[in-house]
């Protein structure tokens, strides 16, 4: 009897404990759920180290922590009636990131934010390092106020498209717009022009006659509108073998001028360097990670051989890494400010030349620019002529004066961002705005001037001549 | 009890605590996983090469990183939050630019999948959506378009509604509303401005080129004009009939016009009313016009279908799974309409003016007449996220077949009687079924002839056939 009685207060304790056991399970499951869920809204806030060093921003927090999460609890809500609605079933969750990141991205009605996919990022990183895949040319969109008759071209063109039967509805697109700035009640809209910023020396974009400030509206005889830059991106800039059909208008050209143009891989060293008589004469074609150590480099390999002033051919130059700016300005100028960036929320910071990077004596500087300089090299230019460190010859710099950031993103993919505007502080005081307005040189050189193949540079190495003797 | 036999107990009991506390963990994992997936969507038996003229999209290469959409989401969303500066402008306030960035996410991820009907609607354009379907809204009764130039809002008066009473006229130019400057203004804006209760009044300052026939400009400027116009309710009225074709004469009066502009809550009984208008005045056949009706309501397609007839299959749906379910015709709205009848379509009549004609053609009750229709066998539907406050996601959702079974999308509906039409007509303002009909209209001259074929009059010869 007191066996038994011990027996069924046994088997109680038994199935009790059984019990706790399992609560005890669901709620460490829920524990360790609960420590995924933030995971999964982890931050990629990490900057790709393409200069191996982060450019100018701070830590990044993640945003569950601090803010309300019902934009998070919405979008996956809708996330899942998508998979439970929709009349297909949904295989791959991917192209659905992939459009969510696009479109994001191009409702910030900026050029130049975008999202790079896998591939796009991969032939943008090869692109600062001098391997340019696709035509061989750096190409930007540019924000162009909506205006009458401002794109009489782009009219015309829809106009033949139409009458050619091929799609009624283009009108309507043609009058789509990339971005809307709104003050009150009125409102500015804008659509963005691709441009062709600088082709590649001696690639199939030059060869095949495509030439800087070139606006490409047709791709294999299909128009380009409204967010085409990142398909454009990866019709034109990525495949390494065809060709492709390009219907571009151009200043000075009343027609729209059809080019045909093959893509592969063209390279292009970033730095090269020659002697030019007493010059020493380094090309600087991006501004791709590294690149301001090599110039140090053959700096000091002039000076040291003889060479009474450097010209530094900062044309043809359109992308590279916003961090370079200061490492090269940094080798002419020894202190001081040398730009002065306004960033997120109105707050401006300077950016401070780097000491450790000067070559001994500053030599004798003259500084190549033209249409075809854009984006860092245009920030270099700028730093160079306020300080007074280099004399600009030239024409007037592209006008890319936002500073742009490369984020790394899952999927191996990249966003860039616009993180601050540039400008440079004169010594007068005030500020020399770049975005739109480029740096002016010093001397202005026309393009033809002197029947020389490159009167710029005859220009600048007889400048430099000039200082020696 | 042995020792033994105690650490056996013992050993026992923590197992099966250990198999518990396994099984308890296993369980939450498996009702997570569960919740998180609702109801996990089955493969559809029928592959349909895309639902859409995009290109189709690309297909995973393999060893490429899957990426899930929320992850993606909250990297861009917190990127953007913590770094992104806009060049040239400061003035962007946080809160809309966070909603558009959120509305943008959502878009894309909808439209990822290239099927043009997918897509979110912002909780303006759900507003606008169910103003649509409801069939009247409060204001003055016009159009508001954007002008050529991106910056004026031309407007365009609807018949007979307060804005055109009050003497507002097709191409006028918005000025001023209440005297707030409207040139450069956001057209939502202006809508916005322009729309309020019944029975309130809105200034208008309007300008209007002294010659109409070329556009204005420094050589024909804008002289402006006040007119205050008393709102009311409008009803976006999109189905039109008359007693007779549209500029026909006095003997055709024997025959009846519906024009159905698009399928909205109330059409079933707006076609009531017409057709019991034809049946007091005997017309002896029909002609229902659904040229250029881009559809509207699936249940307003089956309620517009149901009085033509009596009983059977209006629609068969494709669920996701795969499962077909027949839409029924209600036999309660029967009309009775025993008169021929005659469904005009062109290439721009899609989705719920398919369904109809489909139904009336499998029925045997109606002959189709015109162009091969747009070809949209797709249902969406329409989800509102936090009733319509945030928006909602239209998702193409299902399939469906005429009651034969025949699959509408991409190929259209094959009229009976091929005719061309004459040429574009201007779509942007809806045309007036009382005015004259200035252009020449085969598909309709040839409706009522076969139509007169069939009442037997045979006397009669048809407006515009030759000879």
């Amino acid at each position: 009897m007191r066996i038994g009685w011990f027996r069924s207060l046994a088997v109680a304790a038994l199935l009790l404990f059984i019990v706790a056991a399992f609560a005890a399970g669901q709620a460490v499951c829920r524990v360790v759920q609960h420590g995924q869920r933030p995971n999964s809204l982890v931050m990629y806030g990490s900057v790709l180290r393409v200069a191996g060093r982060t450019p100018l921003v701070g830590p990044a927090r993640s945003l569950a922590d601090q803010t309300d999460l019902r934009p998070y609890e919405l979008f996956s809500k809708v996330e899942h009636q998508l998979h439970a609605y929709y009349v297909e079933k949904i295989q791959d969750g991917t192209p659905l990131a992939l459009g969510t990141a696009d479109w994001m991205l191009d409702s910030l009605g900026d050029p130049y934010s975008r999202f790079l996919e896998a591939e796009q990022l991969s032939a943008y990183i090869r692109r600062l390092k001098g391997d340019y895949a696709g035509i061989g040319a750096a190409l930007a969109a540019q924000r162009v106020p909506v205006r009458g008759d401002e794109d009489e071209v782009l009219r015309d063109l829809v106009r033949q498209e139409q009458e050619s039967g091929h799609r009624p509805d283009l009108l309507l697109e043609a009058e789509d717009i990339n971005a809307v700035e709104r003050d009150g009640n009125s409102e500015v809209r804008y659509r963005f022009h691709i441009v062709v910023v600088a082709t590649a020396p001696g690639g199939p974009a030059e060869t095949a006659g495509l030439r800087p400030g070139d606006v490409i509206r047709k791709v294999d005889g299909k128009l380009v509108f409204r967010r085409n830059l990142d398909s454009l991106d990866g019709l034109l800039l990525v495949p390494t073998t065809g060709r492709v059909k390009l219907t571009v208008t151009r200043k000075g050209a009343t027609k729209p001028v059809d080019l045909e143009v093959p893509l592969g891989i063209t390279h292009v060293p970033p730095v090269a360097a020659r002697r030019r008589d007493r010059a020493g004469v380094i090309a600087v074609r991006t501004l791709g990670p590294g690149v301001a150590e090599q110039v140090r480099e053959k700096v000091r390999e002039m000076v040291a051989t003889g060479a009474s002033g450097i010209v530094l051919d900062l044309r043809r130059n359109g992308e590279g890494d916003a961090a370079e700016v200061r490492s090269l300005a940094s080798v002419f100028i020894r202190d001081g400010v040398l730009l002065r960036v306004k960033e997120r929320g109105g707050q401006w910071r300077d950016v401070r030349a780097d000491a450790s990077r000067a070559v001994g004596r500053a030599p004798r500087l003259a500084v190549l620019v033209d249409g075809t300089t854009a984006g860092p090299a245009e920030a270099v230019a700028a730093a160079l002529k306020v300080r007074g460190a280099g004399r600009l010859f030239g024409a007037t710099t592209f006008g890319l004066g936002s500073r742009q950031a490369l984020f790394d993103a899952p999927g191996k993919s990249g966003v860039l961002l616009t993180t601050g505007l540039v400008t440079a502080p004169l010594p007068a005081g005030g500020l020399m705005d770049l975005e739109g307005e480029g740096v002016a040189p010093d001397v202005a050189v026309p393009p033809g001037a002197g029947g020389a193949s490159d009167p710029v540079l005859e220009r600048a190495v007889e400048w430099i001549g000039s200082g020696a003797a | 009890m042995t020792k033994r036999k105690l650490h056996l107990t013992v050993l026992a009991c923590v197992a099966a605590g250990l198999l518990a506390f396994l099984t308890g963990f296993t369980y939450s994992i498996v009702a997570a996983a569960g919740a998180r997936f609702p109801a996990a969507p089955v493969q559809v038996t029928q592959q349909d090469p895309g639902a859409s003229a995009e290109p189709a999209p690309k297909t995973p290469e393999p060893g490429r990183a899957q990426v899930q959409p929320l992850e993606m989401f909250d990297a861009v969303y917190q990127l953007v939050h913590e770094h992104f500066r806009l060049a040239g402008t400061d003035q962007w306030e946080k809160g809309k630019r966070d909603q558009a960035l959120f509305h943008a996410g959502l878009d894309g991820m909808l439209r990822s999948l290239k099927d043009p009907y997918t897509y979110f609607l912002s909780p303006d354009d759900y507003k606008y959506m169910l103003e649509q379907n409801q069939g009247h809204f409060d204001g003055i009764g016009a159009y508001l378009q954007r002008a050529l130039d991106g910056k004026h809002i031309l407007l365009g008066p609807i018949v007979g509604g307060p804005a055109a009473r009050a003497g507002l006229k097709l191409g006028d130019v918005l000025l001023k509303i209440n005297n707030v400057d409207a040139v450069g203004m956001a057209v939502d804006k202006a809508k916005d401005l322009i729309r309020g209760p019944a029975g309130t009044p809105v200034t208008l300052t309007v300008g209007r080129a002294p010659d109409s026939s070329k556009p204005f400009g420094p050589e024909n400027p804008l002289k402006p004009v006040k007119i205050v116009v008393e709102r009311a309710q409008i009803k976006t009225d999109e189905l039109e009939y008359r007693v007779g074709p549209p500029n026909g004469h006095e003997k055709e009066d024997d025959v009846g016009y519906i024009l159905l502009k698009q399928f909205q809550m109330e059409t079933g009984e707006d076609l009531d009313r017409a057709l019991s208008a034809f049946s007091k005045r005997k017309v002896k056949g029909i002609v229902l016009d659904l040229r250029n009706n881009p559809g509207g309501l699936l249940d307003s397609a089956i309620d517009v279908a149901s009085r033509f007839i009596e009983g059977g299959a209006v629609v068969i749906i494709q669920e996701s799974g795969g499962q077909r379910n027949a839409r029924n015709a209600d036999r309660g709205r029967y009309q009775r309409p025993s008169r021929p009848l005659v469904v005009l379509v062109n290439g721009s009549s899609a989705s719920a003016s398919e369904i109809v004609a489909g139904a009336l053609h499998d029925h045997g009750v109606a002959k189709i007449v015109g162009e091969t229709t747009f070809g949209k066998g797709l249902v969406q539907t329409i989800v509102p996220l936090e009733d319509g406050a945030a928006g909602a996601l239209k998702i193409t959702t299902q399939r469906y077949f005429t009651p034969k079974g025949t699959d509408v999308n991409h190929k259209g509906i094959k009229p009976d009687v091929e005719v061309e039409g004459a040429g574009s007509q201007d779509d942007n303002w809806p045309a007036d079924v009382h005015g004259p009909r200035s252009v020449k209209d085969p598909q309709l001259d040839r409706a009522l002839e076969i139509l007169r074929e069939q009442i037997g009059g045979g006397t009669h010869v048809a407006a515009g056939k030759k000879g």
